[in-house]
Formats: structure tokens, sequence, C-alpha cells
């Protein structure tokens, strides 16, 4: 092999490595297994959830969303209604809000231990929100919860921001899930 | 005397009424001030409590500039606590003063109140997503719609809508720092470096069109 090729060949590795290199430094990259979450939380197994929203289209949002949770393959994820009891206490509480003064859609705030997700009725109406909206909102407060962290805009995955329809958590986002738990 | 009688019993009418609303003004002010002691200060803590939204960030700044019914610039007064929407804490409520307007009515002088996505609960400061909260006497650029209140305003984009001439974004997470006067120079906080670069691009094209 001379030494044109050998040159050829490394400055072909290192362009590829520059390139992908500048991707992942931009951040327009999925992220995957452990980097596509920020934490853990203590109660994925058995975990309570209380849905009390208000607006049928959010209780709806949030029951779709617990039961693509819970169906996410090779997880200990088993979530399920209740009011928690002193073994077993409420993790997951979920809830309606409508208030001009917050643009966000839904919201999520969670520690190792305990998680209030909310769906905005002000923002998602004045948006022309349709259930599948909603559904995506609600997936994606529910994997917040578990600690996913949010995914660029051009990935296929309900933790890009804004809105969007999903019928399901998608094929990288079970794989991180799976992963994961 | 009729007249006299009239008069005389008028100007009870009148001082009694000017002594309640006296009276109104000062329990107000004490409540404010409850509300405004301590509220938020160097020994804050940063709480364990993650907040992060789901909402449209936005793509340029026509898009920022369209979806805002105001576009103003304003100095940061002081905090009014928490804000309360149906019995939750959803943010907190900051007063600032307009110096100028660059879209709608909204002018120099007009004191307004902004519902920061920000809030401290037990002496600990959540931020919601990026969102660090104003700090009084420092001036801003604010894309704003009505907000739940009158006289009262929603950031549009939450973070993506508050800019700052002498702050800078940081790439990096609430969890890393331990009292809020670590981060209050701070004006975006994202562990997520394309949403820091969004910001930037955005805060760069805000200063290029709407130079103070």
């Amino acid at each position: 092999m001379n030494f044109k090729k050998i040159f050829s060949i490394l400055l072909a590795i290192t362009l590829f490595f520059a390139l992908s290199g500048e991707g992942r430094a931009n951040g327009d990259y999925a992220l995957t297994g452990q980097e596509a979450f920020s934490g853990k939380n203590l109660y994925y197994s058995n975990a309570v959830y209380n849905n009390r929203a208000s607006y049928a289209s959010h209780k709806s949002a949030f029951n779709f969303a617990v039961s693509k949770m819970n169906a996410i393959p090779y997880t200990s994820i088993n979530l399920y209604a209740g009011a928690g009891t002193k073994a077993n206490p409420l993790r997951i509480d979920m809830s309606s809000v409508n208030s001009a003064s917050y643009d966000w859609y839904g919201q999520a705030a969670y520690n190792s231990g305990f998680a209030t997700l909310r769906i905005n009725e002000d923002s998602t109406s004045d948006a022309g929100f349709i259930q599948s909206n909603y559904n995506k909102t609600a997936m994606h407060e529910l994997a917040h919860a578990f600690y996913a962290r949010h995914q660029h805009s051009s990935v296929s995955s309900v933790m890009k921001q804004g809105k969007y329809s999903y019928s399901d958590y998608t094929t990288l986002d079970k794989s991180n899930f799976g992963t994961k738990y | 005397m009729k007249l006299t009688y009239v008069i005389a019993f008028s100007s009870i009418l009148l001082l009694s009424g000017c002594g309640h609303e006296a009276k109104v003004s000062t329990e107000t002010e004490s409540v404010y001030k409850n509300n405004l002691e301590g509220y938020i200060n160097e020994d804050t803590l940063i709480s364990d409590m993650v907040s992060i939204a789901d909402f449209d960030v936005p793509s340029d700044v026509v898009e920022l500039k369209n979806r805002s019914s105001y576009i103003v610039l304003v100095k940061a007064i002081r905090d009014l606590g928490d804000d309360i929407v149906n019995g939750e804490v959803l943010g907190s409520r900051k007063e600032v003063e307009v110096i100028k307007g660059f879209k709608n009515t909204l002018k120099k002088g007009d004191r307004i109140i902004i519902a920061e996505p920000g809030y401290v609960l037990n002496n600990e400061y959540v931020g919601v997503d990026s969102y660090v909260k104003m700090s009084d006497g420092e001036e801003y650029t604010l894309f704003l719609n009505p907000g739940d209140d009158q006289n009262e305003y929603g950031i549009v984009g939450l973070s993506y809508g508050k800019f700052s001439k002498n702050k800078e974004s940081e790439v990096g997470s609430f969890e890393n720092y331990t009292y809020y006067s670590e981060i209050e120079p701070i004006s975006f906080l994202s562990k997520e470096p394309h949403e820091v670069n969004s910001y930037e691009k955005l805060r760069s094209a805000v200063y290029a069109e709407f130079e103070q």
C-alpha cells in the first residue's frame, strides 16, 4: 500500500469523525440509551398515579399515555391508578390548568420520588389541539417523570418540544426506556 | 344653611373614603411586603425539583414577533411573590417598568406585572425549563401576551422570549448549582447545547432589530 492510499484512508477517517463530531457538538442527533435520560426516578416499579385532570381531553390523554408507557416492552414500569397507600404512596399526579400567563402546552415538575404533570387548556386550545396532540403532550410529560430528556426537533420522538401528533412512543423512545428501565 | 350641611356632610363622606383607601393600600402593602421579604435572595437554594415544559420553541425572530402581542424594553423593579393559579403555584410575579414599547400600546413609564415561569418553593428556586428570573434593576427585552389578570403578561416561549444584553446563556443544569446567586448572572440555562445555540441566535437577531 503506497503513501497516497494511506493518506486518503486517513483523510477519509478524519473527515468522518470530524463531521459526526460536528453534529454531536450541535446536538442535532438522537439521544440514545442512558444519554436520553438525566437521572433516575425511584418509583418506576408499581408506581401509583392519580389522574385528576378536569378537562376530558386532558384526562383521556393522560390515561392514553399511561397505557402506552405500561406497554413499552422490556421495562419494569408498572403504573396503576389509585390514591396511594402508606406502603405505596402516590408518585405521579396529573392535572389540568387553564392559564393565559404561561405559554406551555404541558409541564412536568419532578424529583426522584414524585412527579406533577399538567396540561394547559388555554395554550392548547389557542393552538387548535386535537386529541392526538394532547396524547403526544401527555406522553411527553409522563416520560419526563421518568427523567427522559428532550430530543432535537429533527428526531422521531415524543420527546421533542411542540405541537405534534403521535399515536405511541416511537421506536427510539421505546428502545431508550428498554435500556434504562 | 342647607348648602353648608350638604358641603359638610359630603366632606365627611369624602374624608372617610380617603381614609378607607389609605387603609386598603397599607394592608395591600403589608401583604406584598410579606410576599416580597426574602422571596428570593442570595441565600435561596436551588431545588432538586426539576421543572420542564413542552411548548413551541420560536424558530426565529419573525415567529417570535408574530406570536407576541407586545414587545417591550423594561426595567425589573421587584418581586410580588408566587403566581397562584387555581390553587397551584405555576410561577412568580415580577413588577417591571416599561422603558420603551416596540409593539402595541405599552409605553414608557407603564408599570406592568410579568408572570415568570420560575418560583421559590420552601426557600428553594425552581426554574421552569431554562428560565432564570429577571434581576431587579436590570433591563430586559420581553415578548409578551396578555396574562390571566388585568395588567399581567406572560412571556412568549418562556425563556426564549426574555433577553438581556448583560447576561449570558450557559450550557448546564440547575442541579449543578447550590445557591440562586450562582445562576443569577445567567440569562438562559439548558443542558442541551442545541437549545443554547437556538437561544443565542434569537438573542443576536433580537438585538439587531430592537436596538435600544
